[in-house]
């Protein structure tokens, strides 16, 4: 049974924090950017030393939280801490993948209620900010609303994480072996079925019903022929030119009426 | 009426390097802060405030524009970076003597957070990534740790680079910016057009990554039928997998739109289908 | 009497049209034509491009005032579509109310915080006088619920002063 050091459990919970300061636009939270499940896998992978194993369960998470955007804000799920905890585990206890893609669902969850109570303090903060400026401290506006909030996302962010991987990651490995050989047929069937939830949103998301057959032509396509993934890029740049040239007579700009 | 003299003061008061500073801040720092009450409010502030130093000397009017900028505010930061863009332009007519009250100034900027952030979260989010990422997910199948860095990059070169043209365009040309954007309905075929390339692409990696099976097989007397190779492959490949996915999609569609249901309800389905033995 | 089946939903959201959450809304509610009613912008031929422009491809978009979007409402003259009815904040709400506007239920998706109001849904601030006036139009039967994006679970108004307006119970 793998183990995991403390310093281990810290540095993946480091990963977190950063995750959690939110630095530059295009990192921040959901499935997107610098913290996404699959650069969070790398970082599992280097820490514990097996980077492959990470990287084919990260490839899953990322695929199951594709198309999870926040429209209006609220974020369902956290894939940044659903992959470090799936990774950490998967590689330290040796479950199989899908067991660890199926850990990350109730992970996920968990994981949305850490920035609600940041972002409360956060709004203390910006108070304490609105003052400065009233007192004329323009420069201690960047320390209360940059700094402050750094030093208390590590012990939102980091510290519990790298408790409960410290101390819990190696011991749901006894807990899988005790689960009888059916289930974990089925925890297998898991594995190759929950990508198809993230496929499911990401057509919803873009949303527009008109368009859906040419999900299905690249399904075929790619069943019948099992061409690379950059000959299917090719193809479909290729069909969204054909399909923008043939409708753009019919498009219109939108009526602009303005009333009153 | 502007002369030559004031023409020049003008571009001097904030040069380009002023702007690429509360671009960078404002990139840096959008949603560092976030607060249910503020959002990306305060960080808007933030990223104005050396500009807006240069702007206004007198302490009182300095003051007023730091605090109406720390204010509610939300949107998608990269192509909403020409929000704050186009309010600092306003601040810098407001700053040279120019009537323009502050509720224009607040107006204008809370008017166009919705309608950016419906055109980036969709460009963003709902085409750059899935596009760039269904490039490099089989090398992470692979086991490949590279792909856990170079699609970022890739995804975080192009919003930089999307994120410093709007802010510059909206110090630049103002309000009209917003029409240069979004005029010609040209924008709207892009996101068709991106909407087109990306369903395409995921419908070919649902096919690679979604791998259920049925191991069932009927018998009658010598002769053993295989229901996957037999019957479902022969009328398509990739018939199970498929109506996996469709089947999530109108559960969403039509039944509840919780994504973490969705899931709960797949494990719950793939571990009974999987423990007997009907999939596989 | 006005009728109101066309109307397939009332929203009041601050950010009008926010990309993806007017357009889950236009899908769940199926409507395919947008009436804005805000007096402010009904006078503001800039911003009122802007969110004709910005609305999903080969969705229409009216900017009226309250006068107006009453009159039609009165004169019968929406029979030409399915409407989803854009209310930026609860006053020019209050305004149609006045003048006599009754659907069944009014959808309160997102209002920004300001120095009068208090966070009362995670979406949705109000002040005092917002939460009385939408108590009046509950009083006069008018279903109002909370509600940001179409996966939540709405919140009906009565949790909300309850819990933050309980001087006004």
């Amino acid at each position: 049974m793998g183990k995991i050091t403390f310093v281990q459990a810290c540095l993946i919970g480091m990963f977190y924090w950063l995750r959690g300061c939110r630095f530059g636009y295009t990192m921040p939270t959901g499935p997107v950017g610098l913290f996404s499940p699959l650069p969070a896998a790398l970082w599992v992978g280097i820490v514990l030393g097996n980077i492959p194993e990470a990287m084919i369960v990260g490839a899953g998470l990322q695929l199951m939280y594709l198309g999870l955007l926040a429209p209006g804000g609220a974020m369902p799920s956290d894939p940044t801490l659903a992959a470090l905890i799936s990774c950490t585990v998967a590689i330290v206890s040796h479950i199989s993948t899908g067991a660890a893609l199926a850990l990350a669902v109730p992970v996920g969850l968990l994981g949305v209620q850490i920035p609600n109570i940041e972002y409360i303090l956060n709004g203390f903060m910006a108070h304490k900010t609105d003052n400065d400026i009233d007192k004329g401290k323009y420069g201690r506006t960047y320390i209360d609303s940059v700094l402050y909030p750094t030093l208390y996302k590590i012990v939102l962010y980091a510290v519990p994480v790298a408790l409960v991987l410290y101390f819990g990651a190696s011991q749901v490995g006894p807990l899988i072996k005790m689960i009888p050989s059916q289930i974990t047929n089925g925890l297998n069937v898991v594995g190759q079925m929950l990508p198809a939830v993230g496929f499911a949103i990401i057509v919803q998301q873009i949303g527009r019903k008109s368009l859906l057959p040419y999900f299905l032509a690249g399904f075929f396509l790619q069943q019948y022929s099992h061409i690379s993934t950059i000959a299917i890029a090719l193809a479909g740049l290729f069909l969204a030119y054909l399909h923008i040239t043939f409708t753009s007579s019919k498009n219109k700009e939108n009526s602009s009426v303005k009333e009153g | 009426m502007a002369d030559v003299k004031d023409k020049k003061e003008e571009k001097e008061i904030l040069t380009k390097k002023d702007i690429t500073k509360s671009w960078f801040l404002w990139w840096l720092l959008a949603e560092t802060n976030h607060s249910f009450e503020r959002m990306e409010g305060v960080s808007f502030s933030l990223a104005l405030q050396p500009a807006l130093k240069k702007l206004y000397k007198k302490p009182a009017e300095l003051k007023a524009a730091l605090k109406r900028h720390t204010q509610f505010f939300n949107t998608s930061a990269n192509w909403g970076a020409v929000i704050p863009g186009i309010a600092l332009a306003m601040e810098k007519e407001k700053a040279l003597g120019n009537e323009i009250p502050d509720e224009a100034i607040v107006g204008t900027k809370t008017g166009l957070m919705g309608p950016i952030a419906g055109i980036g979260d969709t460009i963003d989010w709902g085409m750059w990534l899935p596009i760039i990422l269904s490039l490099f997910i089989p090398m992470a199948k692979q086991g490949n740790g590279w792909a856990g860095v170079l699609p970022f990059i890739i995804f975080l070169v192009i919003t930089m680079a999307e994120s410093y043209f709007l802010f510059h365009l909206g110090y630049k040309s103002g309000t009209a910016s917003v029409n240069k954007m979004l005029s010609g309905g040209a924008i709207h075929q892009f996101i068709t057009g991106a909407s087109v390339l990306g369903l395409f692409m995921m419908g070919g990696l649902a096919s690679s990554y979604v791998n259920v099976s049925t191991p069932l097989k009927i018998t009658a007397g010598a002769k053993v039928l295989s229901i996957q190779h037999g019957i479902l492959d022969a009328i398509a490949p990739g018939i199970l997998p498929l109506l996996v996915v469709t089947g999530v999609y109108f559960y969403l569609q039509k039944v509840d739109h919780n994504y973490t249901r969705a899931m709960l309800l797949i494990i719950a389905i793939a571990v009974i289908l999987g423990a007997f033995g009907i999939l596989k | 009497m006005a009728n109101y089946d066309n109307i397939k939903l009332i929203r009041v959201d601050e950010r009008l049209i926010h990309g993806q959450v007017v357009t889950q809304w236009l899908n769940k509610s199926e409507a395919n034509k947008i009436i804005i009613v805000d007096q402010f912008l009904s006078t503001n031929d800039f911003l009122s491009n802007v969110y004709v422009m910005a609305a999903p491809a080969g969705t229409d978009v009216l900017v009226l005032n309250p006068e107006d979007f009453m009159k039609k409402i009165n004169n019968n003259e929406l029979n030409a579509g399915k409407y989803l009815i854009l209310f930026k904040l609860i006053d020019n709400l209050k305004k149609c109310f006045d003048l006599g506007f009754s659907p069944s239920e009014i959808q309160i998706g997102n209002v920004g915080s300001s120095d009068d109001r208090k966070v009362v849904y995670q979406s949705v601030s109000l002040s005092e006088t917002e939460a009385k006036d939408l108590l009046e139009l509950q009083n006069k039967n008018i279903k109002v619920y909370f509600q940001q994006v179409p996966g939540e679970k709405p919140v009906d108004l009565n949790e909300i002063i309850k819990k933050h307006f309980s001087n006004l119970n």
